[in-house]
This record gives C-alpha cells, sequence and structure tokens, in this order.
C-alpha cells in the first residue's frame, strides 16, 4: 500500500467539511474523487498536502505514519517531497520562465540539484508534457492548457511517487482540456500513481481504475471504476451518475 | 526683471547649483533611498508574515513617522540628539530620510506583498520550497514589481525632499541656491533656477522609470 488514508475531519468556521475520510491508495492507482461540489473534495486533498489543517486523520505514506493535524516542519516537508500537487487555476510562478518554474522544486529545495542537472531534468519533463519549445516564455504568454501543462511538468520534474490534482480542467476553455487530459492519461499508462479531483466523467471511467464519490463530506461508494459507472450500489451515486449522463 | 546682471547671475551659477546637486544631492537621495530600500522590505516582511512582537512594533514606527513633519525629525535629531551627542549630518541626514521614507514604502510594498496570490505560496510549497524560498524566489520579487511604481514615487520624492537636509548645516543644492542669494540677491532667478534643475533631475527619473517598466513587462512580468 503506497498511501492509507484514515477518518480526516475537518471543518471550517462552522458546517463540518469532512466527516471521516478513509481511502487508500496502492501503486499505479489512478483514483478520481467525484462528487457534487460542496461535497469536500478538493479540501480532502488540500488536507493531504497540509494545504489545509486536517482537524484530525492520519496518513501511512509508504509506511511512514503522519498526523494530519499534528504533523511538524519536518514531517510535512518529508511527505511534500514524495508528493506532487496540480491545481486548478495552475499556480505557475508568474515571475518565473517555464523551465524555472520546473526547476526550482530541484534547485531551491532540500533536493539540492545542480543547476544544470535541474534544467536536463526539467526539459525532459517538459518534452513529456508537450511544452519544451515554449521553455523560455512566461506563464502569462501562454494558454491555460499550455500553463496546466507546465504545471503537470513541474510536478513530474521532481519524481514524485504520486501527484494529487485538484480539478485540473475546471478552468479550461472547452477545446483546451483534452491537450490536459491526453497527458494525464499518457502518465497514468506509466503508471504514474494519481488522486484526481474532477469532473470529467470520461476520465474517471476510462483512465482511473478507482472511483471514490464523496457527498455531504463522505464517501459515498468507493470501488473499481467500471463497477461504479455500471452498477453503482448507492442509490445517491445512481442519482449523480444519471445526473451527470443527462448533462452530456 | 531679467536685465543683463540678473542673466549673468544665472549663468554664473549654473554650473555651481549643478556641481553640488550631482555631488551632494544625487549622492545623499541615492543613499537614503537605499537605506529605505532594506527598512521597507524588512518592515512589510515583517507585517505581512504577522510576526508577533515584531509587527506592533513596525505598525508603532509606522505610525509616528507619517504622523510627524520630516523637517521636524531632522531638528529633533541633529538639534535635539545632537545637543547632547555629537552626531554628524550627512549620518542624521541619511538616517532620517531612510527611516522617513522607509516607512512609506513599507506600506505600499506590504499592499504589493498581499496582492500576490496566495496560490503562488501553496505552490512554492508543494514543490518542497521553504517559506523564505517562496519569499525571495516568487513573492517579493512579484511584490517589487506591483509596488514599483509607487516606490519610484518615493525616489522621486526623496531626491526632492533632500533640500530639508539645507536646515542642518548641510551645503547641497538648494542650501548652494541661498548662499549665493547672499551674495548676488538674486531671490527669484535664482530660486527658479534651482527649481528647474530639481524638475530635470526628477524628469530623469521618470524616463528611467519607464525604461524599466518596459523592460519589467517584457519579461513577462505581473499584469
Amino acid at each position: 500500500m503506497l498511501l492509507e488514508i484514515k477518518n480526516v475531519h475537518k471543518t471550517f468556521e462552522g458546517p463540518e467539511i469532512l466527516k471521516g475520510i478513509d481511502l487508500n491508495v496502492e501503486k499505479g492507482d489512478v483514483v478520481a474523487i467525484l462528487g457534487p461540489s460542496g461535497s469536500g473534495k478538493t479540501t480532502f486533498l488540500r488536507c493531504l498536502n497540509f494545504l489545509e489543517r486536517a482537524d484530525s486523520g492520519e496518513i501511512v505514506f509508504d509506511g511512514v505514519r503522519c498526523d494530519l493535524h499534528t504533523a511538524r516542519k519536518q514531517q510535512i516537508a518529508e511527505i511534500r517531497r514524495k508528493t506532487a500537487f496540480v491545481f486548478q487555476n495552475y499556480n505557475l510562478f508568474l515571475n518565473k520562465t517555464v523551465l524555472q518554474n520546473v526547476t526550482l522544486g530541484l534547485t531551491d529545495t532540500a533536493r539540492k540539484v545542480p543547476k544544470q542537472a535541474a534544467e536536463e531534468t526539467a526539459l525532459k519533463a517538459l518534452e513529456h508534457v508537450g511544452m519544451a519549445d515554449k521553455a523560455k516564455s512566461y506563464p502569462n504568454q501562454l494558454s491555460g492548457g499550455q500553463q496546466q501543462r507546465v504545471a503537470i511538468a513541474r510536478a513530474l520534474a521532481v519524481q514524485p511517487e504520486i501527484i494529487y490534482f485538484d480539478e485540473p480542467t475546471s478552468a479550461l476553455d472547452p477545446e483546451l482540456i483534452g491537450e490536459v487530459l491526453a497527458v494525464m492519461r499518457r502518465l497514468a499508462d506509466e503508471g504514474m500513481t494519481m488522486l484526481v479531483v474532477t469532473h470529467e466523467m470520461e476520465f474517471a471511467r476510462n483512465v482511473s481504475n478507482k472511483v471514490v464519490f464523496m457527498d455531504g463530506g463522505r464517501v459515498i461508494e468507493s470501488g473499481p471504476s467500471k463497477e461504479f459507472f455500471e452498477s453503482p450500489k448507492q442509490e445517491r451515486s445512481r442519482e449523480f451518475i444519471r445526473s451527470i449522463l443527462n448533462k452530456e | 526683471m531679467i536685465n543683463e546682471k540678473t542673466w549673468d547671475t544665472i549663468v554664473e551659477a549654473f554650473p555651481k547649483l549643478l556641481d553640488y546637486g550631482v555631488r551632494i544631492t544625487v549622492p545623499l537621495t541615492a543613499a537614503s533611498f537605499a537605506f529605505a530600500m532594506v527598512i521597507a522590505i524588512a518592515v512589510a516582511m515583517i507585517r505581512y508574515a504577522n510576526v508577533r512582537g515584531l509587527k506592533q512594533a513596525c505598525r508603532v514606527y509606522v505610525w509616528i513617522i507619517r504622523g510627524t513633519p520630516l523637517l521636524v525629525q531632522l531638528y529633533l535629531v541633529f538639534y535635539g540628539l545632537g545637543h547632547y551627542f555629537h552626531v554628524n549630518e550627512y549620518v542624521v541626514a541619511i538616517a532620517v530620510f531612510a527611516i522617513n521614507e522607509g516607512a512609506y514604502m513599507s506600506e505600499s510594498l506590504r499592499g504589493a506583498l498581499e496582492s500576490v496570490p496566495k496560490g503562488q505560496v501553496e505552490a512554492g510549497y508543494c514543490v518542497g520550497m521553504s517559506y523564505f524560498g517562496i519569499m525571495r524566489h516568487i513573492v517579493l520579487p512579484q511584490a517589487l514589481r506591483t509596488a514599483f511604481p509607487s516606490l519610484w514615487n518615493s525616489l522621486i520624492s526623496l531626491l526632492k525632499g533632500t533640500s530639508l537636509a539645507a536646515n542642518i548645516t548641510i551645503i547641497e543644492m538648494f542650501r548652494e541656491a541661498q548662499i549665493i542669494n547672499g551674495v548676488k540677491f538674486e531671490p527669484l532667478a535664482l530660486y527658479a533656477e534651482v527649481a528647474v534643475i530639481y524638475l530635470a533631475f526628477c524628469s530623469i527619473l521618470t524616463l528611467v522609470q519607464r525604461v524599466i517598466e518596459k523592460r519589467l513587462n517584457r519579461f513577462g512580468g505581473v499584469k
């Protein structure tokens, strides 16, 4: 088991957003986290990387136990070193070139990769997402789809054991979604472990091998993608799938 | 009004005024601005990062400095403290100018720091950068870009403000005009002349600002 997540709780002023989430991720899994907006998917993902501090909960990453509420700086740094995060609105460093965006995580972190080696790694990662020719551009000279592909290269370059994707295509114009999904599909085929909060049903059904369906801060149903879409067990899941299919 | 004698005074005074301008006013401005920048960055970062204790001290600093006149601050230090301690007029001038303008600049910079999207910081954490690494490479450069016009404003205001140093025995460009006037007694012509030289200096700074901003924009910059 690469990652075990146990009983994550989170409350923002007022209602409880996460009411005890459990999830197991095996190496090579591509897990799609589905659910209506406001169901806590994004908060859950952010808790795993300490972008939000959970009220309680625990993860076991690669055999190393870590409390999501009390973790210290050192532990947080260790977890983050093994993971990467792709944001809905890309969050590329606006004052850095595409290449620098990818190398910073290598050179200016505990990884301490020498500059030249970092640039080679970065260029390889950029090639992988088809963005090597834009290495010298700045983020605001790129389309949303291109920015998100650079963000994925930035995530890849640090050779994480898992990549968290927080609605990676939700901010994109419809015609740009395909290029990002294609890159993600390729990563999945190559065996990258991915945890993806998404509204892309096609991706959830055909690329991910597991689905977690959340609603109201709880996991309603989880299991192999095929099963979830072909024979959902819970009434709430059926409803959700129906409403999505109707929209499509 | 402008007869030959007046004209001669103007022509004669010009190289002297320019000399003091270049030798005293400009270095005084540059040194004060450099120190003001250091103060502004430190104060703005402390307030941005919410450092307990220090944050309150910084607020008090900005409150006092912005609430008292620059001329009074100069007098307070040079004549007030100078009454009890030996003080050097240049050190006092640079210190007071830097501390004064630093307060204003820290405010513009703090606003700019806060305008950098939180996602930039989160992305930095997620690739494994430290807080200081993120500040140094990501947040501060973007904030400096945003605050640039207002920081440059401070520089221009400092340049003109150095004329107050005449009050604490420093002979800079304006004091030199006063001295020449003491001999020639052509106040209108001489003060107009020194005003034009200040205007020229500030115009150069404005041109430089345009060049720098163009360059900052070309390098992607932050819109």
